[in-house]
């Protein structure tokens, strides 16, 4: 089959998927609220009824971007890694730390707030992906047990060097303002962090299909035998990937503190990690569609928590709407006849080209 | 130091043990038959926690211990239907699947659960029944032993015996060793006529069965009702109880019982003056140098293997 077939089957069953779900949701949304033609409705328009509500997709798409892309880097050699969760609330605590116990002079502090939390986010990445690639130590279960050590190490931190007792919650200092990423359109959270997510979002494109490197990394995961035996150093990849992926996603913790939070409070992963995952699929690991997939699941993600507010529908529809697309993409075969008629097709193509040349 | 040595040599420490570790048990035995036949599972979380609300919703509709825990294991059963469908028919990716059923899982009970009570925490508003604990005759009245092993839920000796008997069905039966040859090489079991798929169905029925009876213990005796998110990562934690365990369920057992002494120790030890978040890491700690060492462990031997079927082929070349 062509490339172009491929693509564009792809994309029919990302789109199948999607519509699937929904529907599936739909039905859900009849049998539990009391006035369903209501809540379908402000599902599906609350996002774009007011200024602010577009603003809240923008904001809740910036962070999945990023994990988005950490997500594309791992699933691109076939690494099944949770880490972006974990590097996530990390790289943010790491960059809360910084900017308040060193005294970063304003012109650098963003700069390098958000630079030490990348690299934090890569260092978390370091123990999953090193014992993947030295003694292929299953990375989704390790990924996920250090995912719960990061989680109790961040409490620790935030408890004893950061919290502030003067707040009403349990919550850091603030941060200084000068580190903030300014909201640009007025009456919402909009930040400049877009910017720096769609920066990453053409970096990482040309990093995975313009480098030597990236090449790689999509060879291991098309097939880990060839590339090792074509002089690929297999092991460097499969770390590699794992601490790009984390060094991203740490980013992204970074910016989504100094963009939306004013102290730095998690106490357990906000979980874009996975959400990332889900972009990816959506983006078919492609990093320049992952800002596509981040702007869907924003949009359903609003649209479930507006719904909420004004019906009896509670928002964690949301999560049923993404196991259902994430099931049903990864389910390849579930188009199987179409994509055998195209198979077909584009043989039968290629014999008439045959005959035409003879 | 002192202080430490009181805590864990007490029969009410041992005794916990053994009620921390009997849902990583059920797991464990759910990512065994699994494993075996070839498929990780990683849906054991979810469908753990899809049966550990059944069972709270069952039990307090029908007031009835017993179809509560039924309708658990009935739904365990039918979500790995569902994930074998997905893996085994349509060719899914089995933990991008697993990942997915998580999700539904998650935000289906919690979806179930504010529906049902108005909560999205806990179930107390439903009067949901607990399975009873039992002293065993005799047994109860041996010194510290009887402390210990006696007075237990009836879900935890099930458990037990359940380990016996699945070392009884995987290398003893027909089926068992099926289950483990499609695991080892699908190509020569379909060879010689036996339906791969059909091994794998099985396989993940059996433990979609054990995850019901993981998520059933959670919330109907390990705790007396559903709370949000209660598996809290047990069912990850038994598939490395299962790689710990070398897949054979006595080994699982044995792995299941150390999670669960670091889990309990994790409780116990919060008296101590080191800071609560690292002892409640310790869990966590030992499952990853467990799935190291085993790994580690893994990867010599079939080096080994390796090596021994290179010097068949040059013993066999050179006569």
């Amino acid at each position: 089959m062509n490339k172009k077939r491929e693509a564009i089957f792809q994309f029919l069953s990302v789109l199948i998927a999607i519509a699937v779900a929904l529907i599936v949701t739909f039905i859900i949304i009849l049998c539990v609220s009391d006035e369903p033609v209501e809540a379908l409705k402000t599902f599906i328009t609350g996002p774009l009824s007011t200024k602010r509500r577009i603003g809240n997709v923008i904001e809740a798409m910036i962070p999945l971007i990023f994990t988005g892309l950490a997500a594309c880097v791992m699933f691109q050699a076939k690494q099944f890694s949770l880490i972006g969760d974990g590097s996530f609330l990390v790289g943010a605590l790491a960059t809360a730390v910084l900017l308040l116990k060193c005294n970063i002079p304003a012109v650098l502090a963003i700069f390098l707030g958000v630079l030490v939390g990348g690299i934090v986010g890569g260092i978390c990445a370091i123990i999953p992906g090193f014992l993947k690639a030295k003694w292929n130590a299953n990375e989704f279960v390790v990924s996920m047990m250090f995912n719960s050590i990061l989680e109790y190490f961040t409490v620790f931190v935030l408890l004893n060097f950061i919290r502030d007792p003067g707040s009403g919650f349990v919550a850091s200092y603030p941060v200084p303002e000068n580190a903030k990423l300014s909201s640009f359109i007025s009456k919402t959270n909009v930040h400049t962090g877009l910017f720096i997510a769609l920066f990453m979002v053409v970096i990482t494109a040309l990093f995975m299909y313009k480098t030597k490197w990236g090449y790689s990394i999509r060879m291991v995961g098309k097939n880990p035998k060839f590339s090792k035996y074509s002089g690929i150093n297999t092991f460097m990849v499969i770390f590699s990937c794992q601490i790009i992926g984390g060094f991203i996603a740490g980013l992204g913790g970074s910016v989504e503190l100094l963009g939306m939070y004013d102290r730095f409070q998690w106490q357990s992963t906000p979980g874009y990690g996975f959400d990332g995952m889900t972009v990816a699929i959506l983006a078919a690991n492609n990093p320049a569609l992952v800002p596509i997939g981040a702007l869907f699941l924003a949009y359903i993600r609003v649209g479930t928590d507006v719904m909420a507010r004004v019906t009896s529908v509670p928002n964690e529809s949301v999560n049923i709407i993404q196991g259902i697309i994430m099931l049903l993409i990864t389910a390849s075969a579930f188009l199987s006849r179409t994509k055998h008629k195209m198979v077909i097709r584009s043989a039968k193509d290629e014999q008439k080209k045959m005959k035409e040349v003879a | 130091m002192q202080q430490l040595f009181d805590i864990i040599f007490t029969t009410s420490f041992a005794y916990s043990i053994l009620r921390v570790s009997t849902p990583l048990i059920l797991a464990g035995m759910a990512a065994l038959v699994s494993e075996r036949a070839g498929v990780a599972n990683i849906a054991i979380e979810g469908m753990m926690l899809i049966s550990a609300l059944t069972g709270v919703v069952v039990s307090a509709k029908t007031q009835s211990c017993f179809l509560g825990v039924s309708g658990g294991v009935i739904a365990g059963i039918l979500v790995s239907l569902v994930l074998a469908y997905f893996i085994l028919q349509l060719k899914a990716n089995n933990i991008m699947c697993g990942l997915a059923i998580n999700a539904i899982a998650k935000g289906g009970t919690v979806f179930v659960l504010y529906l049902l009570t108005g909560s999205k925490g806990a179930s107390t508003a439903l009067n949901s029944a607990t399975v009873p604990k039992i002293d065993i005759p005799l047994i109860k009245d041996i010194p510290i032993l009887g402390e210990i092993i006696s007075g237990q839920s009836i879900l935890t000796y099930l458990a037990i015996i359940m380990v016996a008997l699945m070392h009884v069905f995987i290398f003893k039966t027909r089926m068992g060793i099926r289950i483990s040859a499609v695991g080892e090489n699908e190509k020569a079991v379909d060879s010689v006529g036996i339906s791969v798929a059909k091994t794998r169905y099985i396989a993940l029925l059996i433990s979609g069965f054990f995850s019901g009876l993981a998520g059933v213990f959670l919330s109907m005796s390990y705790m007396s009702g559903f709370t949000a998110n209660m598996t809290s990562g047990r069912g990850f934690i038994a598939l490395a109880a299962n790689s710990m365990g070398q897949n054979t369920p006595w080994g699982t057992l044995a792995a299941a019982l150390i999670f669960g002494a670091a889990d309990s120790a994790a409780n116990y030890l919060q008296v101590l003056a080191v800071p609560a978040q690292f002892i409640q890491m310790i869990p966590y700690v030992t499952t990853i140098l467990g799935i190291t060492l085993y790994s580690i462990y893994r990867g010599r031997k079939e080096k080994k293997l390796k090596m021994k079927m290179l010097n068949h082929q040059e013993e066999a070349q050179s006569a």
